[in-house]
């Protein structure tokens, strides 16, 4: 336990690092992507094998994935490796426009080959913010109650059907299954383990469904508002209004 | 035995780190990662508040709401994360760039 | 609610007697530009119309058994102070409510001859519908709070219609003037309930009453104080001293609003409102004697102004304030039925007399033109009996029972409280039967006066408005006529005892009305009614009034139905012939109405004037504007110029912020949560 934890934060401090440190946006995204997967083997450690799988088939799997499509999409060299100076220290006269032609007509020349090459070096009033972020959220924890000092062991409860060797059963949930046992049925109670799929599902549906279909609401809904939002010219579809040309529009008007 | 105390610490420094790298990126891209890790912080204390309050015989959905709790800020960060994304394409066809430095419509 | 209000419930349908006429002011009001003139008279006289069946079926089934308190909701509540929205129908407001959707119903059909040149025929039907709604919502709430809702209608109404042809600048003048008077009496009678409410913790009649016992043990100083301002309200809506002013002006609106609003109903409205508190007015005697005085007072004032007035409208405005002031002169005596049964008869004879006049003026109209004031000079006029028989027939009558000639309605009403003011006995009562008397012979006098110069004689004005005028047409005539019949029988209803009528019908229907009250009153009162009668007394008070009203009537009317002829009497008469008139001193003072405007001008509106300028100078532009308007808005400017500069316009500035600010607020907590 104790083990798989320090190793996981381990890795996943260095993907960390990886992740604000990195200038090359794809190299970044690798960093994240190691912070999310060692996240996974936190996870666990804290005996949620169902979040764990959660978290790698979401976060590493799909959401990294599109990190990495519409990095393709756009381009990646507008970091720091620019020249510009920072927005912290102020720019009054900057132009989105000659930012733009400048940064086409350079080529591309400091691609950094590796990772420790592209560093950005730390902003100090960065630094400062979230180290005091640190701070507050730390001493929040150092004034937590002594109870935190450890976990405390999982609930168990008897049951018959343990065989001897496996781990026991944490939950009672109150519902039985039917086992065809020679000639009859039988009604076996239905125990679950703390962190299994089917604890948390019973979670999701006994305790908050109403807050499951409205997430799941709020999911189609930003299906079909990033559809709206990314999507090309799409014009003389009734009902339909192009953002992107709405804008081009009125630009050309001002 | 794991002391509770230091996951949270070790979330904290995640999220930390994410606050620095919201703060000291320029790509939007970037931004939106950092925010993500934090999002991924805070899913880890989540689990561990879950994984304490198991052990202090919470019952199954007292004990397991942490982690729902978690798989909410999941949905709502796969969301927001495709509206983001959806928003920096639609950014980057109109401006060019997606340097957050030349976002500065909301000046004055 | 005392047992007095407990009443059943019956009646629904008394709802529908204010909102009909609301009904036909929404139609007219919001559609009246699309409707034709026809439907639009129509509309409106049938809401009213409507609304009288109503009100007279309720009044002659459910009222002799029993009042009606109507369904309603609760207007406002906070706490233990409540006021409902309710009607409330009993013996009083029913009368009332009889008299106003009756008159009204006559008027508005009369008003669809009158007006049918005028542009705005719709409007004024709004106008006349919405008054007659405000007027039952006046008469019919049961609290003074929604009676006060009804007084401001009214007197919106009143402004409205007084202003109706706005066009003309002294039209508008005159509205303003009505307003402002009424203003001010508002506010006393705001002040008299605040007074009231603060002493008996309610609003309501039925909360009201339910103290009418302990009232002879209140604080008098309290009743006096509460009572006074209550009659300064009265005194603004029904035209007594000193706020009479604007009723004479009032005549700048069509005659069917002086027949309707300024003589048979809304300025009735302060003796219905001392009516109905009866119970708090009887033991306010500083208060009642007040009342009789000013009663008296504006009586002999207004009918000695109505002497001179060459405007035949005018002549008629000052006999309103005049027999006004004869209602308070009942009211202040205690008299309060005698009161309301003058109201009764008045609305009639008045209402007739005013319509009568306005079918004068329509038919004068035609050929002089809309506005020209010799329409209405009555040295202008002469001989129209000969074109205008009914309108002169009709109008006699109602001179007739204005003037108290016996038989005729005003005659038992008049005679009721000069008896009344007689029968008291002391100091203040005779005084005000002398007031009464000098005021009734003035009424007889004016009375005959018009009649003779308006329709007897010679013609002396225009040749070509004589040729042309014609007597009106029948949607006029008909209300003059049923009025008159009203103005001849209404009387009969309360005959004096000394014709051996004991038990009267108006004043038996009444008598519930002031049980409360006369229970609550101590043996020896003087608002004791007693049933005795003097009957002797009696007789030698109808006589003397029967010969002043024939004798007087007589005389003006020979002195002014051939004032060619009668030369030399005419000079002793008051006023002079036509425009080369003798100015004597007292004739210009009468004609001048005794300098009150002028003096109300000098003393009142010029200070307030001054003051206002100083007021607009030094308040308004200086403070208002200058320091708080448009200082506010620099102040704003300039700190928003200072702001400004923190929208950078960089995100990452603003998650700074937010971070910082996250830091800082966080932190805090955690230190006061850990202290």
């Amino acid at each position: 336990m104790g083990l798989l934890f320090l190793a996981s934060a381990a890795v996943a401090l260095i993907g960390t690092v990886l992740l604000i440190t990195q200038k090359n946006a794809v190299y970044a995204l690798l960093g994240l992507l190691i912070a999310f997967g060692a996240s996974a083997g936190v996870f666990l450690s804290l005996d949620a094998p169902f979040i764990a799988v959660s978290q790698i088939l979401i976060y590493a799997g799909a959401l990294a994935v599109m990190f990495l499509f519409v990095l393709m999409f756009t381009d990646t060299r507008t970091e720091e490796d620019t020249g510009l100076p920072a927005a912290v220290g102020a720019r009054p006269d900057f132009d989105p426009k000659a930012f733009g032609n400048k940064k086409k007509k350079k080529k591309k020349v400091d691609e950094p080959s590796n990772l420790l090459a592209g560093i950005v070096l730390p902003k100090p009033m960065a630094v400062v913010v979230s180290l005091s972020m640190l701070v507050c959220i730390s001493f929040a924890i150092i004034k937590l109650p002594v109870s935190y000092s450890n976990f405390g062991e999982l609930p168990t409860v008897e049951s018959a059907q343990v065989a001897a060797g496996e781990s026991k059963p944490n939950y009672d949930t109150g519902l039985t299954y039917r086992v065809y046992e020679g000639n009859s049925f039988e009604e076996v109670p239905r125990h679950v383990k703390f962190g299994s799929t089917e604890a948390v599902s019973f979670t999701i549906f006994e305790g908050f469904p109403l807050a499951f279909e409205v997430v799941s609401l709020l999911i189609f809904a930003a299906v079909l508002g990033a559809v709206l939002l990314a999507r090309r010219h799409l014009t003389g579809i009734p009902g339909t209004q192009d953002v992107v040309q709405e804008l081009d529009k009125e630009q050309d008007h001002a | 035995m794991l002391d509770p105390r230091l996951i949270l610490f070790f979330a904290a420094v995640l999220f930390s780190a994410g606050v620095y790298g919201v703060l000291s990126r320029r790509h939007l891209i970037m931004l939106l990662m950092s925010l993500e890790l934090m999002l991924n912080a805070i899913n880890i204390m989540l689990v561990t508040f879950s994984r304490y309050w198991a052990g202090r015989s919470a019952g199954l959905v007292g004990a397991h709401s942490g982690q729902f709790f978690t798989l909410m800020v999941m949905a709502v960060a796969a969301a927001e994360v495709g509206i983001g994304l959806a928003i920096i394409v639609a950014i980057y066809r109109r401006k060019h760039t997606a340097d957050a430095d030349a976002m500065t419509d909301l000046k004055n | 609610m005392s047992d007095l209000f407990n009443y059943q419930n019956p009646a629904a349908l008394i709802w529908a007697v204010p909102l009909l006429p609301l009904l036909g002011f929404l139609i007219n009001g919001l559609f009246g530009k699309r409707l034709s003139l026809a439907s639009s008279g129509g509309v409106a006289s049938a809401s009213v119309v409507g609304s009288f069946i109503i009100a007279a079926s309720i009044f002659i089934y459910t009222l002799p058994n029993h009042d009606v308190v109507s369904n309603g909701y609760i207007w406002m509540g906070t706490g233990g102070f409540e006021i409902g929205f309710r009607l409330l129908v009993d013996h009083l407001s029913g009368l009332y409510m009889l008299i106003i959707t009756g008159v009204a119903s006559l008027i508005h059909i009369y008003s669809v001859g009158y007006m049918s040149h005028d542009e705005s025929y719709a409007r004024y039907f709004a106008y006349l519908n919405l008054f007659v709604f405000s007027m039952l919502m006046l008469v019919l709430g049961d609290s003074l709070v929604t009676l006060f809702l009804g007084w401001e209608g009214v007197g919106l109404c009143s402004y409205l219609l007084i202003g109706f042809w706005f066009k003309d600048r002294k039209n508008a003048i005159a509205g303003k003037k009505a307003f402002i008077a009424n203003r001010v009496g508002d506010f006393g009678f705001m002040i008299g309930m605040f007074l009231l409410f603060w002493h008996f913790g309610s609003l309501s009649y039925s909360g009201l009453i339910s103290h009418a016992a302990d009232m002879a043990s209140t604080d008098t100083t309290l009743l006096n104080a509460a009572c006074i301002c209550l009659f300064v309200g009265a005194a603004g809506k029904s035209a007594q001293i000193p706020l009479y002013v604007w009723l004479p002006d009032a005549m700048a609106g069509p005659t069917p609003v002086s027949a309707l609003i300024h003589a048979a109903t809304m300025v009735t409205a302060g003796i219905y409102m001392v009516a109905r508190l009866n119970f708090v007015f009887v033991h306010a005697e500083v208060a009642m004697e007040l009342i009789a005085l000013i009663g008296g007072a504006t009586a002999l004032f207004a009918g000695t102004i109505g002497l001179v007035q060459r405007d035949i409208k005018k002549v008629l405005a000052y006999s309103t304030v005049s027999q006004l002031g004869f209602m308070f002169m009942a009211v202040g005596l205690g008299a309060f039925h005698v009161a309301v049964f003058h109201v009764f008869t008045h609305a009639f004879f008045k209402a007739l007399l005013f319509l009568g006049s306005g079918s004068v003026i329509h038919s004068l109209e035609h050929s002089l033109g809309h506005g020209n004031p010799d329409s209405q000079d009555m040295w202008k006029m002469g001989g129209l009996k000969e074109k205008m028989p009914i309108t002169m027939a009709t109008m006699t009558i109602g001179a007739l029972a204005l003037s108290g000639v016996p038989l005729f309605s005003g005659f038992f009403s008049k005679d009721a409280i000069l008896f009344t003011a007689f029968h008291r006995g002391d100091v203040l009562g005779y005084l005000i039967y002398g007031l009464g008397v000098a005021a009734a012979i003035c009424t007889a006098f004016y009375s005959f006066r018009l009649i003779g110069l308006t329709f007897f004689g010679k013609w002396r004005g225009d040749e070509h408005a004589y040729a042309h005028a014609d007597e009106s047409p029948r949607s006029m005539t008909t209300p003059l006529i049923i009025l008159s019949l009203f103005a001849i029988g209404a009387g009969y209803l309360w005959l004096p005892p000394a014709f051996g009528v004991h038990h009267p019908p108006f004043a038996e229907w009444l008598a519930p009305t002031w049980a409360a009250a006369q229970a609550a009153l101590p043996d020896g009162n003087h608002f004791k009614f007693t049933t005795e009668h003097d009957v002797g007394a009696e007789w030698v008070n109808i006589i003397i009034s029967s010969v002043i009203a024939v004798g007087v009537s007589v005389f003006a009317f020979m002195v002014y139905s051939k004032p060619e002829a009668l030369g030399k009497l005419k000079k002793l008469a008051f006023s002079g012939e036509g425009d080369e008139v003798r100015m004597k001193p007292l004739y210009k003072l009468l004609l001048n109405k005794y300098y009150v405007d002028e003096i109300y001008e000098k003393t009142i509106i010029g200070p307030i004037r001054i003051a206002s300028d100083v007021l607009f100078v030094v308040v308004d532009v200086i403070v208002i504007d200058l320091v708080c308007v448009n200082g506010t808005a620099m102040l704003v400017k300039a700190s928003s110029d200072l702001g400004r500069r923190l929208q950078t316009g960089y995100v990452r500035h603003y998650l700074y912020a937010f971070a910082v600010g996250m830091v800082i607020l966080s932190g805090l907590f955690l230190l006061i949560a850990n202290q």
